[in-house]
């Protein structure tokens, strides 16, 4: 893939979808959320690369599933951002706001576990 | 960028053709005074990217659980 690829797609469907919006294509928005989801699988795929390569560090087994929980976490993140851009896109500003809270949520309760081992273990040092 | 992660161009500008060519032909149905098939037309061009829209979801979906384990 070519930096100049991802700039030309990117440049295009701008241009296409100002032709769209000019010309009254009701499905414009539909449009821009298809070269969404094509930019975010973009991505995604080359965060997979990533994420493979750090899956495979050599650490401790405590270390591998706190690194896979922290991957997890990341990967909330991102599916929760992609969605919430998508509804954006089609103009459903109330759900991605929802989607993004929901989002929050749910990784705030995925770390909850380890704050409250931190926490009982700082208060181990201190008696 | 390094890797050979394609990006799917061919996709958009297909995407990009539908809408352009359906466009165009409501614009002429529209000026040609029969709007009913002009928005019939608008219609299915309209469902025809939210179908390409809902299949490369799906994919983005089952790559994101891929990827993180989600």
């Amino acid at each position: 893939m070519t930096v100049l690829r991802v700039c030309g797609g990117a440049l295009l469907a701008a241009i296409v979808g100002f032709v769209l919006s000019e010309l009254g294509f009701r499905g414009k928005r539909a449009v821009s959320a298809v070269v969404l989801v094509i930019f975010s699988l973009t991505f995604v795929d080359l965060l997979g690369d990533t994420v493979a390569k750090i899956s495979n560090v050599s650490i401790t087994d405590e270390g591998k599933e706190a690194l896979g929980a922290a991957l997890k976490i990341v990967g909330v993140g991102h599916a929760f951002s992609i969605s919430a851009d998508i509804c954006s896109e089609l103009s459903e500003g109330g759900i991605a706001t929802a989607l993004l809270l929901v989002g929050k949520l749910e990784i705030l309760l995925m770390i909850l576990p380890t704050v409250i081992n931190l926490i009982e273990y700082s208060a181990s040092l201190f008696t | 960028m390094k890797g050979d992660k394609k990006m799917d161009v061919e996709l958009i500008l297909k995407v990009c053709g539908v809408a352009t060519v359906i466009t165009f032909v409501s614009s002429l149905l529209s000026k040609a005074g029969k709007d009913e098939q002009s928005t019939m037309v608008s219609l299915l061009g309209v469902v025809l990217v939210l179908i390409i829209l809902a299949e490369k979801i799906g994919v983005l979906v089952n790559t994101l659980r891929e990827v993180f384990g989600i």
